[in-house]
């Protein structure tokens, strides 16, 4: 185990991808202590592929990216505006209600960033607001992009858990609104701290009226894909692929900015960023297997158990775990690496196998914020020139929301299990 | 893929069928697109990685520490290709169970995926250093 261990943290140290760092720390265990299992390694890391729910993955990604191409941003940050605009510090209550939205239709944390971020920081800076407090606030909001359904951070635990889709979707709603509220809140209390200005938009019933009609397809899209998977009228991988078919007829015929060169730049994209992912996973399972092989789950499990902790302060120190090794690991290694590790042991204190998933997805989702591994931060950087640590300073009071809706869903666990329960029994 | 999936959805609901093997073909598509979208992220020096410690290193120990990361990335996939070469042997004459085609066509996506590193190995390496004055700050 130490050869492992620590063959793993020399890999990663040096900058060796994640996903070679785990398969060669694995081929050099296998090299010491026992050469004939090298045979499986390639078993291991094809069965790691071979999964029909696991291509909803590079799905997601490619309707998260069309959409993204179909610079459907703007129209949802207008549409933002006419709600919130006239409260003081609209522009950001905006930028964390686009977000709210955004993650309903993307899923990713990333593009989140990305497409917001681009648009709404350089408005904001215009406008008077600090580019810190600016780009804090896009990398913070764009959290809700991994619990919000569609998630593919929650597809991901899905398959590693062998858990629903449909169930860790609605297991995110809740939590999900709840993050949204409190960044809202946070917002509106420094805003009026600072006087942050207020937006002279003029706002009526028909303008409302006409913009929600105007945007009703590109509101629906969260409601047709995770609709149809709970309702059982597709897989996951099928309502992803209804998902880039819908998302292909809005870029083409509705909004009619899509083309075939951004096509082409979206597939091309989705299969990288795909291909980046599955090859952690391939690669993560051999890792899984070798700790299987050493019983390091089943002994992690003994430790716990003699702890004497209950579910509540069991959870909160996981979360505690997460936050620490989040700012280290990137979401989707870490999730698949704590999953099997640690949900044995937390299945066996009696928690919902969803909620230890939203728990860790939200916990992985402030790592993407925080340095000096996040790549919400790495992206925003990217947009703004600002350094990571600024980005985060202006970030940190909105990710205290995302840990107390940790908090709140550890003490009150029936706020993710109560969705699930009751549309999916 | 998607044009795959979509028309199996399209077919279960509208016309009630649906196509023996398709998602078999699918599973296919997918696990050569993540094997050859691996190989390429390579040469483009996008995979998912820390980066943190090795940003610090001045032009000379970075190129270092990258040819090291190569020539290690390179031994895996040597590793994987020739013990995959043997899993062909006795596992690839097998059919698969909905498309009868034989498994090889399939288990083949890793010895391709780890042909197509090793080469982009090669091809990151030479690179590294006919580029010239890598600068620090400017890595990917």
């Amino acid at each position: 185990m130490i050869v492992l261990l620590c063959s793993l943290f020399a890999f990663l140290a040096i900058g060796v991808p994640i996903a070679f760092s785990l398969g060669l720390s694995t081929t050099l265990y296998f090299i010491i202590f026992n050469k004939d299992l090298l045979q499986v390694v390639p078993q291991i890391l094809f069965a790691g592929m071979d999964s029909y729910t696991l291509i909803a993955l590079p799905l997601f990604i490619l309707m998260g990216q069309l959409m993204n191409e179909s610079q459907i941003t703007a129209r949802l940050i207008d549409y933002c505006l006419i709600f919130v605009g006239k409260i003081r510090g609209g522009l950001g209550l905006v930028n964390v209600i686009s977000s709210m939205l955004f993650g309903g239709i993307s899923g990713s944390s990333v593009s989140d960033t990305a497409s917001i971020g681009s648009i709404l920081i350089p408005e904001m800076k215009k406008r008077g607001y600090p580019e810190e407090y600016a780009a804090g606030l896009t990398v913070a909001s764009s959290t809700m992009g991994m619990i919000i359904p569609p998630s593919i951070p929650m597809v991901l635990y899905a398959v590693t858990a062998q858990e629903s889709v449909g169930r860790l979707f609605l297991g995110g709603v809740f939590p999900g609104i709840i993050v949204g509220v409190l960044q809202l809140l946070i917002t509106v209390v420094i805003s009026n701290k600072n006087s942050f200005p207020r937006e002279n938009n003029n706002v009526s019933i028909k303008k409302i009226v006409r913009m929600t009609v105007k945007n009703s397809y590109i509101l629906f899209m969260p409601f047709f894909v995770v609709g149809s998977v709970i309702l059982g009228i597709a897989t996951p991988t099928e309502s992803a692929a209804l998902g880039v078919f819908y998302a292909l007829i809005i870029g083409l015929f509705l909004i009619k900015s899509l083309n075939l060169n951004r096509i082409y730049n979206a597939l091309k994209s989705s299969v990288l960023t795909s291909a980046k992912i599955m090859i952690i996973i391939a690669f993560s399972k051999i890792f899984i297997w070798v700790l299987a092989y050493e019983r390091v789950p089943d002994e992690l499990s003994e430790t716990i158990s003699t702890l004497g902790l209950g579910s509540t302060s069991m959870l909160l120190l996981f979360i505690v775990i997460i936050l620490i090794s989040g700012t280290f690991i990137d979401v989707s290694p870490a999730i698949l690496l704590f999953t099997p590790v640690f949900l044995p042991s937390i299945l066996e204190l009696g928690v919902s196998p969803i909620l230890f998933g939203v728990v860790l997805v939200i916990g992985l989702a402030v790592g993407a914020c925080t340095p000096p591994v996040g790549n919400c931060l790495n992206v925003c950087a990217i947009i703004t020139g600002l350094s990571i640590g600024k980005i985060f300073k202006g970030a940190a009071p909105f990710l205290i929301a995302n840990v107390i809706t940790l908090i709140i869903i550890v003490v009150f666990p029936n706020i993710v299990i109560w969705l699930p329960e009751t549309i999916m029994k | 893929m998607f044009s795959i999936t979509f028309v199996l959805v399209f077919l279960r609901y509208v016309f009630n069928q649906s196509i023996t093997g398709a998602n078999e073909v699918v599973t296919i598509l997918f696990i050569y697109t993540t094997a050859i979208g691996s190989a390429m992220s390579i040469d483009k020096n996008e995979h998912i990685s820390i980066d943190i410690f090795i940003s610090y290193l001045s032009s000379k120990n970075y190129k270092r520490i990258k040819t090291l990361q190569l020539v290690l990335l390179f031994f895996l996939h040597i590793i994987i290709f020739i013990y995959c070469l043997d899993w062909i042997k006795t596992a690839g004459g097998y059919l698969m169970p909905a498309t009868g085609l034989p498994r090889i066509i399939t288990i083949a996506s890793i010895p391709t995926g780890c042909l197509l590193s090793i080469l982009y190995c090669f091809n990151a390496t030479k690179r590294l250093f006919t580029e010239v004055g890598v600068n620090n700050k400017n890595r990917t």
